[in-house]
């Protein structure tokens, strides 16, 4: 089925707007734990609100301000984009795979096109179209991976299957939630997950590698993962911490009423992707922020945010960063969001 | 990465077990006694000890990238001292295109750290541990250093220990 | 590689099939035959990792039931028009490569998509690429990526005269890189030296018989390769062995299963309506693991470590046997 791509942000007097009716709201109880939720990918998740998860990759009102965002994080930092030489062969394999999912999901704004040995990419909401040979690096203007990056909102880390594990070779992201690519880079999954509370002792990272590395080409599988963010900030990697950490602490020293606009519920979509020709694994992580005033308008939603933060344990909260933020956001769920604790 | 310098035998046994030949890296001196009843416990195999300064660097790196580019498969490289060069030794064994299951890091008891600044990407060596603080020389932030290390930077992660306090 | 087994069709988790037709046969030797299979529609075929293989789907064996064997794809991995496949034909066989060697164009095949379980791997130095008989089919599409995005590599092929599949393509493809020999003791010999003589960071490769593979993979261990540097995909004539009649007794459904000669132990299960979780079917995934309570075991897969297969414990049902009259199983 496609979808042409609205660009413009609507706002529906029947109903609630596109942010809200597309969020993909993560909890599915009252209560979050750590495990391998992992499910097969592309069947529509009806929520409260509308629903979301058609398709792997994810086009919505903010595409044109995320790809510049993105721009300007990797023109200020260009470590964002990070990949070891053995993973060229990686980095095409994602490129194409993720044109034809473009191509597949929206068809009215992408194309990919064979014209002999070499392939025509064509991106209509940027004006933008690429000729390139598979594998011939001398036909693209950057590393593949770097260029599909300009087209898509999901970050994108690419690992590699080999010693019996997974390793983070390649990626590009430039939305992390708490963490570094340019420091995790060629650590194994293991290792990325290190710092991660429960998830080994429980066994859920070992068993969520042995599922990944039993992939075969073509599978997709995807999964949700949350945090908190103080208002829309995409780029809250390790590197900006002392950018963006202060804001911790500022909203909850600041006035209650602000927190419904400020506060926002972060959610990653992540897509897992065997990829034909390298045999890598191919990790896309969609970001979505909604702020809690627009949860509050969906009154499951607030009450089921309220009641899993309200339980969530110290040590994941701690992880998660949202030790100072969730304080004041369960506050303002009761005081103006309307739950009944 | 274990800071004991009680030996692990049977993690010796295994990889030494396994290999044709194997090449000793010993660093400083507080390694060389680790080091010795190392190269004779190998019996009738083939071992090479290379004796080499406690800090890594320029001719350290140049050493073991010679030493790799003669190796053939079948070789072991065991690495003996502080564990900021271990690891750094082990970075650029991996680099060379060894395995895992080819190097035996053998880190002899140091308190030092190498601490890897997540704002300017630089690293420095730190008498430091899990949880404390060291300043970055070379962008002067004050930063935490947090239980997840690179092998590949050979570091430790390190950020800001006060960015949610500034004003 | 060439596995049999007569199991119903089925679409294992993320797995589907493809109708294929075959646009093009070629006798390569006197018992080689190459295939070439294309979408009847004309559509790009699934891209694939180098060293993968597809499950096909040769007709139908004694008892009606669909006969389905697992060969190695040889032709260009990325978004291909074609699969290509090249079949010896197996005198004691169970008929799957008599039927491949039937087809004619036009033909319709169904296949599988394909599963990779012998890939390269990306951060090798060199590739020592090692070939005997038909087990260079695997190899040749190796050779292929290997050419295409640069990587040092070496192919020493065996084979018996006359019957060396794929020579010129190769020549084409390696030039100097590639040894070939028809005498067992030359070969034997020369990987001797070779396996002493790699760069570090080399990864070796081994596709043919089992007595080829296991040889060199002892003298690899003994020359001090390291486990994970040594990859192999067996081909494996003795398996074609259908093994003695046993009974398979369930402890859990209160139940004996007959398995015959001929029939996996996996296929026995499901005909008696017992689902077993499983993917490859030929003892490589681990996906069919089965507890044993009591019973000797034949050991014919891959996947279990050799700690495992003593222990006795474990079963992996789609390729092993009973090494006695009878099993039970925790089922």
């Amino acid at each position: 089925m496609s979808t042409t791509i609205d660009l413009a942000v609507r706002d529906d007097d029947l109903g609630l707007p596109d942010r809200i009716a597309r969020f993909p709201f993560p909890f599915t109880r009252d209560t979050y734990r750590y495990s391998t939720n992992v499910e097969p990918a592309g069947s529509p998740v009806a929520t409260a609100a509308g629903g979301w998860g058609r398709h792997p990759v994810d086009i919505d009102g903010h595409y044109l301000d995320d790809l510049t965002e993105r721009e300007r994080i990797l023109g200020a930092d260009p470590t964002r984009f990070q990949s070891l030489p053995h993973m060229e062969i990686a980095q095409w394999d994602a490129m194409v795979t993720l044109m034809r999912m473009l191509a597949d999901a929206y068809p009215e704004t992408f194309a990919l096109e064979r014209d002999g040995e070499a392939r025509l990419f064509v991106n209509r909401a940027l004006g933008l179209e690429q000729s390139f040979v598979f594998g011939d690096r001398s036909t693209l203007p950057d590393p593949p991976l770097r260029f599909i990056g300009r087209h898509l909102q999901e970050d994108v880390v690419l690992l590699d299957q080999r010693e019996g594990a997974l390793w983070g070779d390649a990626g590009l992201v430039t939305f992390a939630a708490d963490w570094s690519l340019r420091f995790d880079v060629g650590m194994s999954f293991r290792q990325i997950h290190g710092p991660v509370p429960r998830v080994h002792t429980e066994g859920v990272i070992p068993r969520a590698e042995q599922f990944l590395m039993g992939l075969q080409a073509g599978q997709c599988y995807r999964r949700t993962n949350w945090s908190l963010s103080v208002d829309r900030r995409l780029d809250q990697s390790t590197e900006t911490y002392p950018e963006w950490g202060r804001d911790r602490r500022l909203l909850a020293e600041g006035p209650l009423e602000d927190v419904g606009r400020r506060l926002h519920l972060r959610v990653e979509v992540q897509h897992l992707v065997r990829l034909g020709v390298s045999g890598a694994i191919m990790f896309l992580i969609r970001t979505h922020l909604l702020s809690f005033e627009d949860i509050a308008r969906v009154p499951e939603w607030s009450g089921r945010l309220y009641s899993v933060l309200d339980e969530l344990p110290d040590d994941m909260a701690d992880y998660k960063g949202i030790m100072r933020t969730r304080g004041p956001g369960l506050r303002w769920l009761r005081t103006y969001g309307g739950v009944r604790s | 990465m274990g800071t004991t310098s009680v030996p692990r035998w049977d993690e010796e046994r295994r990889i030494a077990g396994g290999g044709r030949y194997v090449t000793v890296l010993s660093f400083g001196d507080a390694a060389l006694d680790r080091a010795r009843s190392l190269v004779s416990s190998f019996g009738g195999r083939r071992v090479d000890w290379i004796r080499l300064p406690e800090e890594w660097g320029d001719t350290a790196a140049q050493i073991l990238e010679r030493q790799a580019s003669a190796a053939r498969v079948g070789w072991r490289l065991m690495l003996v001292g502080p564990e900021a060069t271990v690891l750094a030794a082990r970075s650029a064994a991996v680099a060379a295109g060894l395995l895992d299951d080819e190097i035996l890091p053998l880190p002899v008891d140091s308190g030092t750290r190498t601490v890897y600044c997540a704002h300017c990407h630089s690293t420095h060596v730190a008498d430091v541990a899990v949880g404390q603080s060291s300043t970055c020389p070379t962008c002067a932030s004050g930063l935490v250093v947090h239980h997840h290390v690179s092998r590949l930077h050979a570091a430790y992660l390190g950020f800001a220990v006060d960015a949610e306090e500034r004003p | 590689m060439t596995l049999t087994s007569d199991v119903p069709v089925r679409n294992s988790a993320g797995g589907t099939e493809l109708q294929l037709t075959v646009a093009e046969t070629i006798a390569l030797t006197p018992t080689v035959r190459h295939v070439r299979l294309v979408d009847p529609a004309g559509r790009t075929l699934p891209s694939f990792t180098p060293g993968s293989h597809i499950v096909v789907t040769c007709g139908t064996g004694p008892g009606g039931r669909p006969r389905r064997n697992s060969y190695s794809l040889t032709g260009p991995a990325f978004e291909p028009d074609h699969y290509a496949i090249s079949v010896r034909l197996e005198e004691s066989g169970r008929g799957g490569s008599q039927w491949v060697h039937d087809l004619q164009v036009g033909d319709r095949v169904p296949v599988g998509t394909p599963r990779s379980a012998f890939a390269p791997i990306l951060t090798a130095r060199h590739h020592l690429l090692v070939a005997g008989g038909i087990g260079i089919t695997p190899i040749l599409s190796h050779v292929r990526a290997a050419v295409q995005w640069g990587r040092s590599f070496e192919v020493h092929y065996a084979f018996r005269d006359g019957d060396g599949a794929h020579l010129d393509e190769l020549h084409d493809l390696c030039g100097p890189r590639l040894y070939i020999y028809t005498a067992r003791e030359v070969f034997r010999k020369r990987m001797g030296q070779a396996l002493l003589e790699q760069p570090i960071g080399t990864h070796l490769y081994m596709c043919g018989p089992t007595g080829l593979v296991d040889d060199l993979c002892e003298r690899a261990g003994r020359a001090g390769w390291p486990d994970a540097r040594v990859h192999y995909e067996h081909f494996r004539v003795g398996d074609l062995d259908p093994g003695e009649p046993f009974t398979a007794h369930l402890t859990r459904r209160v139940i004996d299963v007959t398995v015959d000669s001929g029939v996996s132990l996996l296929d026995a299960l499901e005909s008696r309506g017992v689902a077993v979780p499983n993917l490859c079917r030929q003892g490589v995934c681990g996906e069919c693991r089965l507890p044993v309570m009591s019973g000797g075991i034949d050991h014919r897969d891959l996947y279990l470590s050799a700690a495992e297969k003593e222990a006795g414990d474990c079963v992996m049902p789609c390729v092993s046997r009973a090494n006695g009259p009878r099993l039970e199983l925790d089922l």
